[in-house]
């Protein structure tokens, strides 16, 4: 999967957290939930990881919490989501990864992501603008609850 | 066909056959896929825009080739249509491709464009967690039922307060000196 000695392959990443699998955020059945904090919030939400996802979402309320960080809405534009087409705008948002204690650093991103009061989901770490500059991996685990969510830089 | 490249051609049909080979292989070095090999395109928006699955017309499609199209302020706004366009036909690369070629300041709407195109920039950052987040994990599937519909806030698997708005259970733990390393949840209905 990677390239470089063993000993690389195995410092790839630079924290890790546990994850929830085939849970619900709200009412939302999601697969793969991981802890986040958005912009300097100075708390950690869970967000569903979607690798399907073209962009990162949040929606109102988390918008509205961090509404002084964010630029001028500039242009509108609309998304197709599995909830349906929605209005609102990109914005560059802080996003971190939350590492659990002890278990290395957190990551954070510089994220391109869809902000929107119509999205009544939860909020979504997609593909472009997110995923896509950095390396991730998840280990089931053998049990419930032994689920690890590793990350870390793509150099 | 473009008058230019006709004259070209008839020039080039009335070479010596070795040299017509020459000048086609030449032409296939330079030109592989389009486009020269040693430069980058002056103007990346012009090239033929009809994506997979949307017809002549749709607004992605609108610069057409051929059309001479400089990053200027009379051109700013019709340039971030065809961006937004191709970003809400989930052609981002495309588009990304096209803000970075075009300089800075040239008009407001495109320098945004510029900036939410661009690639997210990653940096490794120190924790900041000092609870244990397998802990709320578990309060959550234990207790969840009790608090449908409401945000609840988390700390190593101890509640510190409940509320339906986000912004208000915020502000109280925030008032009360326990928002920090907190973590929020909302219970569906």
């Amino acid at each position: 999967m990677f390239k470089g000695t063993d000993k690389e392959r195995s410092e790839w990443s630079t924290g890790n957290a546990a994850y929830q699998a085939i849970c619900k955020i709200d009412s939302w059945p999601v697969t793969v939930a991981v802890r986040c904090r958005i912009e300097t919030l100075e708390s950690g939400c869970s967000a569903f990881l979607d690798t399907g996802a073209e962009w990162s979402m949040i929606g109102e309320e988390m918008a509205v919490a961090i509404n002084g960080q964010l630029g001028p809405p500039i242009r509108s534009l609309t998304m197709s989501t599995r909830l349906g087409t929605i209005f609102g705008e990109l914005h560059r948002v802080s996003i971190t990864l939350l590492a659990d204690p002890g278990q290395g650093d957190e990551l954070t991103i510089e994220s391109t992501t869809f902000v929107s009061e119509e999205w009544e989901g939860p909020v979504v770490l997609g593909y472009r603008g997110f995923l896509e500059r950095m390396r991730f991996a998840l280990d089931p685990g053998i049990i419930p609850g032994e689920q690890i969510f590793y990350f870390g830089l793509a150099e | 066909m473009n008058e230019l490249l006709e004259k070209a051609i008839d020039k080039i049909r009335a070479l010596p056959d070795a040299e017509q080979g020459a000048m086609a292989a030449l032409i296939l070095e330079r030109f592989p896929d389009g486009q020269r090999k040693d430069t980058p395109p002056a103007r990346p928006w012009l090239g033929p825009v009809v994506p997979l699955g949307m017809a002549p017309g749709d607004p992605a499609t609108e610069i057409s080739e051929g059309e001479d199209w400089e990053a200027t302020p009379e051109n700013a706004e019709r340039i971030c249509e065809h961006i937004k366009a191709l970003v809400e036909a989930s052609r981002v690369l495309e588009a990304r491709r096209i803000v970075s070629a075009i300089p800075p300041g040239v008009s407001t709407e495109l320098d945004y464009w510029k900036r939410v195109l661009a690639e997210p920039v990653v940096r490794v950052t120190k924790p900041t967690t000092d609870g244990d987040p397998r802990k709320d994990m578990l309060w959550i599937e234990k207790n969840a039922d009790k608090y449908k519909g409401k945000w609840v806030a988390l700390k190593s698997g101890e509640l510190l307060g409940n509320h339906e708005s986000y912004m208000e259970l915020h502000r109280t733990l925030k008032q009360a000196g326990k928002i920090t390393g907190s973590f929020f949840f909302r219970v569906g209905k």
